[in-house]
């Protein structure tokens, strides 16, 4: 167990971090992620609330469909990453990240509270939900024994509230952090171990803690908020331009968006890479060398790729070392070892879209 | 002594192998016994290396505890043979997926030789840490520095009082 944004979580459970990432690539983990904040926003104003905090274009989600998008300040860096979607009730549905959850909701019940006195209808809903990722190739055939719904037609970044396994009331999301086909289930508390008890009645799915969702996000190329990107990266810098709506560039209404938008025109100064060496493993914070040995950026993940049999990383460069194929050098234990950068994810992903 | 590898530690670690229990325990003559015929006695640092001496040169590894905690080994970096160890300096790292771990010279001496087999089988320092799995063979060049270091017991008892 170890301390996680004030929660105490298992790096792993009875099989060990290696077996539990693989097990999650060939079969089907489930992971407890209900330290994250999971909010929900009523009221007619709801969208506009959203649009102004998110760098996303939330009025174009159909109902049901969710998307993940960026918390901005001023300066353009990033609050949080958070998903939201667009239910097809009454309500958007936020899941952000746990170390995020204090200012996070600080930031929405200010704006809503300014909305509020200006006459608009918005509202904001903390869920005392669990949320229960399952995630990886078996899970389609595992959650489907225990769903009336059918799986086929739910594609990745959609969301329905459905009955599993008896438990009513669940919303069920086709999202993760593995890369893996997986879904996100949001459960009532009360039933939340009933439910994962009957996921884990599944010979395939076993239980995974914190280790194995780390090294897994890091193959998918996925950032981790507090190491790949935090309010001094922006956007553009991470690689997360696409997050942002064609009409909000259009318009420029999100925090930061001068500078953001500024950024997309000129280059920023540095970006986000994947990095692949092999010899000893590549950490957070291990310099990054140019060809002349002149630092040029450092790494903010690494780990050795169970996957891959290799060392995998992101990290920041300067923009002129960044395309893919650069040859750049690492230094680990006062050494230097070549890494090359890689284009990402580095496993690639296996995200649903029904046909 | 393949059952000193396989013993369970203690209830923090989460056994890695759920059909490992704990086996019956052994009085300690017999233990010590069964040690020295093999090797000399096996003394431990607080950083949970061991050290064995035989002939004047030393055999070091990490602790059944250690590479429980550490999880699969998949990298061993070593230092090169010839380099020149004080006690307690880094020689190298153990990895993990998930992290690295120091190692520290028990003793002051000079590296004669490095586990080869670590490199395309790091694992072994999981499932062998006190034979197959050892990392480094050095020189004794202090062997006052020996008396400094636990014996098997006084390690055992060290482990329990930081699990508590």
């Amino acid at each position: 167990m170890v301390p996680f944004a004030g929660w105490s979580l298992p790096l792993h459970y009875g099989q060990g971090h290696l077996q539990s990432h693989l097990h999650t690539r060939r079969r089907c983990s489930l992971f407890d992620v209900s330290h994250m904040l999971q909010t929900r926003v009523y009221g007619r104003d709801r969208v506009r609330f959203m649009e102004s905090l998110v760098v996303g274009d939330i009025a174009e989600l159909k109902p049901g469909q969710g998307t993940l998008t960026l918390i901005t300040n001023e300066r353009g860096g990033i609050v949080d990453d958070l998903i939201v979607t667009n239910t097809s009730e009454d309500h958007l549905y936020v899941v952000s990240n746990a170390g995020c959850a204090d200012k996070d909701l600080a930031i929405m019940r200010g704006r809503a509270a300014e909305l509020q006195a200006t006459g608009s209808d918005v509202h904001l809903e903390v869920s005392d939900n669990a949320l229960l990722a399952l995630q990886g190739p078996s899970m389609a055939r595992a959650l489907q024994a225990g769903l009336s719904d059918d799986l086929a037609k739910l594609s990745f970044m959609n969301s329905i509230t459905t009955t599993v396994f008896g438990v009513p009331g669940c919303r069920v999301t086709r999202c993760g952090y593995t890369g893996e086909d997986g879904v996100e289930i949001s459960v009532p508390a009360g039933r939340a171990v009933e439910l994962a008890e009957q996921l884990l009645g599944d010979p395939e799915v076993w239980p995974a803690g914190l280790a194995a969702r780390d090294s897994l996000r890091l193959e998918a190329g996925l950032c981790l908020y507090g190491n790949d990107i935090d309010e001094t990266t922006t956007p553009a810098e991470a690689g997360l331009l696409w997050t942002l709506g064609k009409r909000r560039r259009a318009a420029m209404d999100f925090p930061g968006a001068a500078i953001i938008m500024a950024q997309v025109k000129e280059k920023p100064k540095r970006k986000r890479v994947g990095l692949t060496s092999v010899g000893p493993p590549i950490r957070p914070h291990t310099a990054i060398l140019g060809p002349e040995g002149t630092p040029v950026g450092t790494v903010t993940s690494g780990c050795p790729s169970p996957s891959l049999g290799k060392n995998i990383a992101m990290g920041y460069v300067e923009t002129a070392h960044s395309r893919a194929g650069t040859s750049l050098t690492v230094e680990v234990r006062k050494k230097q070892h070549p890494a090359l950068v890689t284009k990402m994810p580095f496993v690639p992903t296996q995200y649903y879209v029904a046909k | 002594m393949a059952w000193r590898a396989l013993r369970w530690v203690g209830p923090v670690l989460v056994p890695r192998c759920p059909r490992l229990s704990p086996p019956p325990r052994v009085p300690v003559a017999r233990r010590l016994a069964t040690s020295s015929l093999v090797l000399s006695a096996r003394k431990f640092t607080d950083k949970h290396e061991w050290i064995s001496v035989e002939n004047g040169i030393g055999t070091v590894g990490i602790s059944n505890f250690a590479q429980e905690a550490l999880g699969d080994v998949v990298y061993c970096s070593l230092p090169e043979i010839g380099t020149k160890l004080n006690k307690h300096d880094e020689f190298g790292a153990l990895e993990s997926v998930k992290a690295a771990s120091e190692l520290y010279s028990p003793l002051s001496g000079e590296v004669t030789e490095t586990n080869a087999a670590l490199a395309d089988n790091p694992g072994l320092v999981n499932k062998s840490c006190y034979q197959d799995g050892w990392l480094i063979k050095m020189t004794v060049e202090n062997p006052a520095e020996l008396d400094e270091l636990m014996s098997e017991d006084a390690y055992e008892k060290y482990i329990k009082s930081i699990e508590d």
